[in-house]
């Protein structure tokens, strides 16, 4: 594939191990130190630098030059820490929510990990959203508000809220259907 | 990619827009039997309706598949938490010092946008609501702030870097590419900057450049280029063309970079319209005291932080913010009449 000349430019695919070794050696270890950069945390810059490289080798890519490589797993890398704070910051809101209404832990800690990655993945569509968009698509569709509910807290109209609710609706779908990535 | 395909594209999304509009109508709870009707007539007239009436599916089952009644009450306020923690975060202020030196004029930075511009930036690769401003890193490094209500596509290949701002306005930091030229195309013209930090902004009819770094070519795209020569705006200029003409440089406002920063400039505005501009921004209902609703302002607000900013506006005036209810702050005058 990539080793016809020696003088080719170098080229990755990384669907194939070697190939995928090679990139490894060749930009795991700037990319674990700019994760650290970010993070502060040597630790958790090593996992998601070990996520970075298996999810290129569950989704292959072709990486013409090293240049190309490395700004595609710059790019990579910021959302994997984008990703990561996300989940800290739901984690630690679920759990503050938890105490101060006195709620009993859920039943298993199987079923909350899917509450919280459900709750992560909500996040990520509605992130782009501004805040009374967002506020009045997850009060109509996880609290079951009526529109003239959402509209009194808003405080604009029914109309408004109606609005809100198909431009939210208009950037989940254009997510779920891959027109955008979400953030 | 073909032409067909994009054709393919547009009514993919094109489809989804309705769908969420029909979605919308539906969630109000008042689908009356005629409604009923035309829904179904609107979901049956295309493969790409059924498609996209299918997302709108999958994406409530998102919302809610995994999640027991009691959960759900809760999540909703999990979540407001969290973004709010994160926009805390997001905001870029430093001290109260910074904030004395550019608290000059920056005109009507939040202007309304016309209807077909809002539905364009639906379709674009970056975009903001109103109120909102967004800073977007590009593969090569280049730096993009987007003012509220706008919209850029990014087309970069191998021998070129292109933007292009749909709507509203854009202040760019451009990074060192000597290989791939950058251009920035507007509705009216091309802008090319050589190494430079620039903004742009749409404006009714003209468009406005300042450049604060380097120096930017601006071609009209209607412009004869072979009578006249190109025009270089140099660093400290701001200049308003059209597609046709360019108009005298003058002087940059730093103040029009303000927002990248998140300040709110009020410049001789009226506390009630400030108010405005404020609620827009914050989950909290922000009301006015008719009596000192036409008290005006000057200076530069961080529009983030809206404790911070009532302080200010305390101390600038003689009223005073009180919280008649959490999430509900009325403006009053110090002393009652």
């Amino acid at each position: 594939m990539t080793a016809s000349r020696p003088d080719a430019p170098i080229a990755y695919h990384t669907g194939s191990r070697s190939s995928l070794g090679r990139l490894y050696r060749q930009h795991h270890p700037w990319l674990q130190n700019l994760l650290r950069g970010r993070l502060g945390c040597g630790d958790t810059a090593a996992d998601l630098a070990q996520d970075a490289f298996l999810r290129l080798l569950k989704t292959p890519r072709r990486f013409d030059s090293d240049e190309g490589a490395r700004a595609y797993l710059s790019r990579m890398a910021k959302g994997l820490c984008v990703d990561h704070w996300r989940r800290l910051d739901i984690e630690r809101a679920w759990q503050e929510t938890l105490a101060v209404h006195g709620e009993a832990r859920l039943p298993s800690v199987e079923h909350e990990q899917i509450v919280i990655e459900t709750l992560c993945e909500i996040d990520r569509m509605l992130e782009r959203l501004p805040e009374k968009v967002a506020a009045a698509f997850l009060g109509s569709q996880l609290q079951g508000k009526p529109y003239r509910q959402i509209a009194v807290e808003l405080s604009v109209s029914e109309r408004m809220v109606k609005k809100y609710m198909a431009q939210a609706m208009l950037q989940c779908a254009l997510i779920e259907a891959g027109f955008e990535a979400s953030l | 990619m073909g032409r067909s395909a994009c054709s393919e594209d547009t009514a993919k999304r094109r489809a989804l827009a309705e769908a969420a509009d029909w979605f919308a109508e539906w969630q109000a709870g008042e689908f009356s039997p005629t409604q009923q009707e035309r829904w179904q007539a609107w979901l049956e007239a295309s493969d790409t309706h059924r498609w996209a009436w299918q997302q709108v599916e999958a994406v409530g089952r998102r919302f809610t598949g995994q999640l027991e009644e009691p959960e759900r009450q809760t999540a909703a306020g999990v979540i407001s938490q969290a973004r709010q923690r994160r926009r805390g975060r997001r905001h870029l202020l430093g001290g109260l010092a910074s904030l004395a030196l550019i608290a000059v004029l920056a005109g009507a930075l939040w202007q309304i946008t016309p209807l077909p511009q809002m539905a364009q930036r639906w379709g674009a690769d970056h975009r903001t609501g109103t109120g909102e401003i967004a800073r977007i890193v590009l593969e090569d490094g280049t730096q993009v702030w987007l003012n509220s209500a706008s919209a850029l596509d990014v087309d970069y290949d191998d021998a070129q870097r292109r933007l292009v701002l749909v709507s509203g306005g854009v202040l760019v930091d451009t990074a060192r590419d000597s290989e791939r030229p950058l251009h920035l195309d507007t509705t009216q013209a091309r802008l090319t900057p050589l190494g430079t930090r620039f903004s742009v902004r749409q404006r009714t009819g003209d468009e406005l450049l300042a450049v604060f770094e380097g120096a930017v070519t601006l071609q009209p795209h209607e412009r004869d280029e072979t009578a006249v020569s190109p025009v270089v705006v140099q660093a400290g200029q701001q200049v308003a063309y059209s597609a046709r003409d360019i108009g005298t440089p003058t002087a940059a406002e730093g103040a029009r970079a303000a927002w990248v920063d998140g300040l709110l400039l009020a410049e001789s505005m009226p506390l009630d319209r400030f108010a405005a501009q404020l609620d827009a921004h914050h989950l909290s209902v922000i009301q006015v005291d008719p009596a000192v609703a036409d008290l005006t302002l000057l200076g530069a607000y961080p529009l983030h932080d809206l404790e911070r900013t009532l302080s200010m506006v305390e101390s600038a005036l003689p009223v005073r913010a009180r919280r008649v209810l959490p999430g509900w702050i009325r403006i009053e005058p110090t002393e009652p009449p």
